[in-house]
């Protein structure tokens, strides 16, 4: 019965497809979110899923890949903000508020200028499983293999910025070239991860497995490795949820893993 | 030969002039402590030989511009501004401001030591006192062996129980790992009891010298306003905090 359950769903090449995807995007989620969650950055993250959704938006409007203009939008908009806040007087968290809304805005705005009700753009909203293709896959791996190799060689930098950048850079790291990296990084990730869990619930992916793993964690490499393992986790049970009870796959996953964020304050 | 040779800096932050015309050298083995009103730009001063900000003029640290000798120079800041909840050891500091050539419980045991912190190994930073938080960093910034240790109060925040220790170690590691030390203190007893050569900084160098000429009601007047009065440690009197 049991295993009935569990196997059903794996016969069907979409559910496959988007498990594939869930869990290779959810490793490479893993890693941004650990930083994401460590450097206070959760309101950046979120505005980086409102600067995809523009994106997305210029991309139907202009006939790009919608995922391609939100990989790009993300970046460029990402790279404006760190720029702002390096060179204003301007706290990051207004400037970020003040991209956030002005992304929005033209966001909706550009999708008032498309003709008739474009239904394909709730599945950026909300995550759809079913529009997941080959080529998504094809994405997600490749970018679990970009964050690998660049986590590789950021991971003790990033952690020494995090700490203390002066002492940092006192030590020879390069702070700037690696905080704009992880931006690049960032929005790639949440990009990527739209068409999974959407534009509404991106951060969450980022955010509540690392949250709920920094609450257990006794060190910093458990901190990754219970973020990987929570990810995982939720989108395994988050899709088949979704499956089960026909809904959107985005809150199933991001359901999950509040509940494992739930289980980690019992802890 | 100076470890440390400054002719002429300006640092000019927002249109703010922080620090003017400052000249002075400092030798290998000294312990030279900054004073000076909070303000005053002794933590621009302590930046400006880490190389973490633009200047003007002509600077000089361990025989290259600031910030080059990397491994040659350690720094103990300010009261570090870190979360506590971060779940993250002694150890797991150590490993990633180390090379990876010397990420071992070794190396870092070795470090800890010197400052006295050997047991902290496997401890949370979230759970250490200030004290002990100190003495980690300061077992940080040794671990490439620097010949020019820079700290910028780095008793701040500790008990005076702690900040004894604190100073104790400093004065024998800078006889053992024959150390040349820049010292920024409020606390005008550790000066005199530990500087070879004393900065009063106010915007521009005050005045200059040993402790003894230094630390006199006219130079302190001019530092902080007259008023302020320094008993020194030998008298009977409790020391100033200024």
């Amino acid at each position: 019965m049991f295993l009935d359950l569990l196997v059903s769903p794996l016969a069907h090449p979409f559910f496959l497809r988007a498990l594939t995807a869930g869990l290779l995007l959810a490793i490479a989620a893993s890693f941004i979110g650990v930083f994401v969650v460590l450097r206070k950055m959760s309101f950046f993250g979120d505005a980086v899923g409102h600067f995809a959704f523009t994106g997305i938006a210029l991309g139907f409007l202009l006939g790009f890949d919608p995922i391609l203009a939100a990989v790009v939008f993300s970046i460029l908009i990402a790279i404006g903000v760190g720029y702002l806040e390096d060179r204003t007087t301007l706290s990051l968290d207004t400037t970020i508020g003040i991209f956030f809304s002005g992304a929005a805005a033209l966001g909706i705005f550009l999708i008032g200028l498309l003709r008739g009700y474009r239904a394909d753009l709730f599945q950026y909203l909300f995550g759809d499983i079913l529009a997941i293709t080959q080529q998504d896959i094809i994405v997600a791996a490749l970018l679990v293999v970009v964050t690998l190799t660049t986590m590789a060689l950021a991971w003790r930098p990033l952690l020494q910025i995090t700490f203390n950048k002066d002492l940092a850079r006192v030590n020879g790291v390069k702070v700037d070239f690696w905080e704009y990296a992880f931006l690049v990084l960032l929005a790639l990730v949440t990009a990527a991860s739209i068409k999974t869990v959407g534009i509404l619930l991106v951060t969450a992916l980022l955010i509540v497995p690392a949250a709920a793993a920094k609450q257990a964690a006794k060190n910093i490499r458990q901190l990754l490795v219970f973020t990987i393992i929570i990810s995982l986790l939720s989108v395994v049970f988050g899709l088949f949820g979704s499956y089960y009870w026909n809904t959107a796959s985005g809150p199933a996953i991001i359901l999950v893993s509040l509940l494992f964020f739930v289980l980690s304050l019992l802890w | 030969m100076p470890i440390v040779s400054v002719r002429d800096l300006n640092v000019t932050l927002e249109d703010h002039h922080i620090l003017q015309n400052l000249s002075f050298d400092i030798e290998a083995g000294e312990v030279v402590c900054l004073i000076g009103p909070n303000g005053s730009g002794k933590t621009t001063l302590i930046k400006t030989l880490l190389g973490l900000i633009p200047y003007m003029g002509s600077v000089t640290v361990l025989d290259g511009p600031p910030g080059a000798p990397r491994g040659r120079l350690g720094y103990v800041p300010q009261k570090i501004d870190f979360d506590r909840t971060i779940p993250l050891t002694v150890r797991d500091l150590l490993s990633f401001f180390t090379e990876r050539a010397d990420s071992n419980d070794k190396h870092y045991k070795k470090c800890l030591d010197l400052v006295g912190a050997g047991d902290l190994l496997d401890r949370r930073l979230g759970d250490l006192s200030q004290g002990e938080f100190q003495r980690v960093i300061m077992g940080l910034a040794l671990h490439r062996h620097p010949q020019l240790l820079i700290l910028d109060e780095p008793a701040a925040g500790v008990d005076l129980e702690g900040e004894v220790v604190f100073y104790e170690i400093l004065n024998k590691l800078k006889t053992e790992e024959k150390l040349t030390v820049i010292l920024v203190s409020h606390d005008l007893s550790v000066v005199y009891r530990y500087a070879t050569q004393v900065l009063c900084v106010n915007h521009a160098l005050v005045c200059r010298g040993l402790p003894q000429e230094v630390l006199t009601a006219d130079t302190l007047g001019q530092l902080y306003g007259h008023g302020a009065v320094y008993h020194h440690p030998e008298r009977p009197h409790p020391a100033v905090r200024l």
